[in-house]
């Protein structure tokens, strides 16, 4: 492999190169916000390069870990099972990496839902902690609410 | 939609008028709507301008609304005492001529109010003009509007409705994201109170609000109109990004001057329940991105918005859940 640039690095540089050449030749202001929002895109994609394994590899063992203390704690048979159907496996590559993160996330969405129906405010705290750190790792990798695109006119 | 199309459709339209289309610009902007200014010069000598807003071909869109139901909504709407909106002219309802569904408005010669925002007015009293352009919309009489427009039969099978846009996010996306599953959750356990139906916009922001010298306000882009809670509109704005924001400020001032308009009461609408239409009041829009994101996943093209709209959909959860976690729980859940 070579590693020098990083993928990241490599997204870095083409957004440099649309906006340093690329940007100031294009005269039609709805081509020129075109550009902006893939920049915006390519600027995410440079996050995510760097770290969306690495985040879900870290957030797997939280789900997973809350929907079977949840089954433990309340001997729940449809939350054991989400839990039996959703380990985490070795393997990094990517799509391998989103199908055990989907997989956990609907085994905590299964725990989180029984916990909330029976108010259970112990696991409730700690699943809206799990939450929580789920919208902040999204937002950081993807940049957030922009109002390229948007219209005064 | 472009100069020769647009001449073609107005020779078929007004064959008596002797068109001549001088001009047709792309306008900038929009997440929707291919949009179009352009001139026409009559065989009289006058010239008007016009507004053409036309469907994106699919591949290119992620927003999704009926060009049609915008036009029976402009119809029914165009001569109501209680707003003004740009005079709806003509419809090319098949995109025969235009190449896609397009209506044809009036331009009118104006700024909009966020443009105004822009130039740093006193915000207490654009707060009040805002209030007072929803409330006119808001208070419209539904026996003025033509039956043609969809009525819910009532106004826990339209909440329901709108709540359902959640279990069809969900189902778009295999049931994988806990925000928006927990979110659903929360909004079924907080069932606002009653409040009688109304004209709703769906995208009402200073964007929106044409303000000309010497007549009232203009309404625009209609769109996303339904008949419904009112209290979708105040939640949608909640959202909306662009400053100066004419709510957060002073939500006790801007929701004050609402219930004085509306007659709605304190318990009706109030700084947590406008916090909950926030997550009702962008449902549909969210739909739709989680639309887009998953048709990207699956390996189509939705043009540039639709992978740009994932910044949207990061926006959105975050709002989504730091509004619902301040919701109370109840042991009673649908």
């Amino acid at each position: 492999m070579i590693t020098r640039p990083s993928t990241s690095r490599v997204l870095e540089d083409v957004v440099e190169e649309l906006s340093r050449d690329i940007m100031p030749i294009i005269t039609d202001p709805a081509q020129q916000i075109r550009l902006h929002m893939l920049m915006v895109v390519l600027n995410d994609c440079v996050n995510a390069s760097e770290r969306e394994i690495s985040v879900m590899r870290t957030e797997i063992p939280e789900y997973l870990a809350f929907a079977n203390d949840v089954a433990k704690s309340t001997g729940n048979a449809e939350v054991a099972a989400a839990v039996a159907g959703a380990q985490m496996g070795d393997s990094l590559v990517l799509s391998d990496v989103i199908r055990d993160y989907e997989n956990a996330s609907r085994a905590f969405s299964t725990a989180m839902d029984l916990v909330m129906d029976t108010v259970n405010r112990e696991f409730i705290e700690r699943g809206e902690a799990i939450l929580k750190t789920r919208v902040t790792n999204e937002r950081a990798i993807l940049s957030g609410s922009s109002a390229v695109g948007r219209s005064a006119s | 939609m472009n100069i020769e199309r647009f001449q073609a459709f107005l020779d078929a339209v007004e064959p008596d008028r002797g068109a001549t289309v001088l001009s047709a610009s792309p306008l900038p902007g929009g997440y929707s709507r291919d949009t179009v200014m352009a001139e026409v010069k009559w065989a009289d000598g006058s010239t008007e301008k016009f507004v053409l807003r036309g469907d994106p071909a699919e591949e290119n869109s992620v927003f999704r609304s009926d060009r049609a139901a915008e036009w029976a909504i402009l119809q029914a709407v165009k001569d109501l005492p209680d707003f003004r909106i740009p005079t709806p002219r003509y419809f090319d309802a098949t995109g025969e001529y235009m190449g896609c569904k397009a209506i044809v408005s009036e331009a009118i010669d104006s700024t909009s109010m966020q443009k105004y925002l822009d130039s740093g007015p006193d915000l207490d009293k654009a707060r009040e003009d805002f209030v007072a352009i929803m409330a006119s919309a808001h208070n419209t009489s539904l026996d003025s509007i033509s039956e043609s427009i969809p009525r819910p039969s009532s106004w826990i099978s339209h909440i329901e409705d709108v709540i359902a846009n959640y279990e069809r996010m969900l189902d778009i996306i295999d049931n994988c994201d806990p925000v928006l599953r927990y979110t659903l959750k929360k909004i079924r356990m907080n069932m606002p109170a009653e409040v009688p139906m109304v004209l709703v916009h769906g995208d009402l922001q200073p964007g929106n609000f044409l303000l000309s010298e010497g007549t009232d306000p203009y309404i625009i882009d209609w769109e996303f109109s339904r008949i419904g809670d009112p209290r979708l509109d105040i939640g949608y704005y909640l959202q909306i990004p662009m400053p100066p924001h004419l709510y957060h400020p002073d939500p006790e001032a801007f929701l004050t001057s609402y219930r004085a308009l509306t007659g709605l009461t304190e318990e009706q609408i109030n700084p947590a329940i406008a916090k909950y239409f926030l997550l009702l009041g962008t449902s549909h829009l969210m739909v739709d991105i989680v639309r887009g994101v998953q048709d990207v996943t699956e390996g189509q093209h939705r043009g540039v918005m639709g992978t740009f709209l994932m910044t949207a959909y990061a926006h959105f959860n975050n709002l989504y859940l730091d509004y619902s976690l301040e919701l109370p729980y109840s042991e009673v859940t649908a």
